[in-house]
């Protein structure tokens, strides 16, 4: 089954109305502890250097990792609010770089596609490139205003209409 | 490779085990940090436009002057010529000189308008 990108993107919409969100930087940390999840930030384990972030369900804590820029923070923070908003059961560590011999779960894909929407949404994009004259080549300008990683930004503005 | 759910439920497992205790909750203040870059950019990005809009009004005010002054000089050329006072021998000078000047026009503008609004044309 294909995923409902204009569902998610709905969801995304919907979180950031109900948090009053309408500038960037999306403060996904206060979103997840308006849902009483906490955030904390740690040096994760060895042999899991390569981990940028997990939610523990039983603790409702989101763990990102201490070493990871802000930005990339923030994107964990985003990501693991997806597996919560969408309600999905199960679903995988999120990896700093994604890894070459892994295809991603359907999980990981929509809570990706939430993160981008839910941090870098359409509607606030589009309002920022006209209120800087920016246009898509401006990528890493936006990516800076948003508060976001860079690959992110350019991949959400190849799917913005 | 596909990771079934309860190989993810492992991974989160042994990540959760390694830790050990629970560490203590740290003020996550790095959206701080996120929100101070980016008013940085945002006021980056003022200066840019603010800078590209007064580019734009200095340069369109010459790029009039200097159309201004080809017609202009399109206009003399042909009266000089129609009232007698010149005189090319050969009619088709006149016709070649408006000809390249007239394309004057256009490349100038196109050139103009094409490298400094460069953004509006990507």
């Amino acid at each position: 089954m294909q995923i409902d990108t204009l569902k998610i993107e709905n969801t995304a919409f919907d979180v950031l109305d109900e948090a009053g969100i309408e500038e960037p930087v999306v403060d996904a940390v206060k979103i997840a502890s308006s849902r009483s999840i906490a955030v904390k930030e740690i040096e994760m384990p060895e042999n899991f250097s390569d981990v940028a972030g997990f939610y523990n369900n039983k603790e409702k804590t989101i763990y990102v990792a201490k070493m990871d820029k802000p930005v990339r923070k923030l994107f964990t923070v985003a990501h693991e609010l997806g597996h919560i908003f969408l309600g999905h059961k199960q679903y995988d560590v999120l990896f700093r770089i994604p890894k070459p011999d892994v295809s991603y779960t359907r999980a990981e894909k929509e809570a990706n596609i939430f993160a981008a929407n839910l941090l870098m949404p359409e509607f606030m994009v589009k309002e920022y490139m006209d209120k800087y004259n920016l246009t898509r080549l401006d990528y890493v300008r936006l990516a800076e205003i948003f508060g976001v990683p860079i690959p992110a930004m350019r991949d959400q503005l190849e799917h913005i209409r | 490779m596909q990771k079934d759910n309860s190989d993810q439920e492992l991974e989160i497992n042994k990540i959760i085990e390694a830790l050990g205790t629970p560490p203590e909750a740290e003020p996550s203040d790095f959206i701080k940090e996120v929100e101070a870059g980016s008013r940085k950019a945002e006021t980056l990005a003022e200066q840019e436009n603010t800078r590209i809009i007064a580019m734009r009004d200095r340069w369109s005010n010459w790029v009039l002057f200097f159309i201004g002054v080809i017609v202009v000089f399109d206009i003399i050329l042909v009266s000089l010529y129609g009232f007698g006072i010149w005189d090319f021998k050969d009619s088709r000078v006149v016709m070649v000189v408006i000809t390249e000047n007239f394309l004057k026009i256009i490349g100038l503008g196109m050139l103009i308008t094409h490298s400094i609004f460069k953004k509006i044309y990507q």
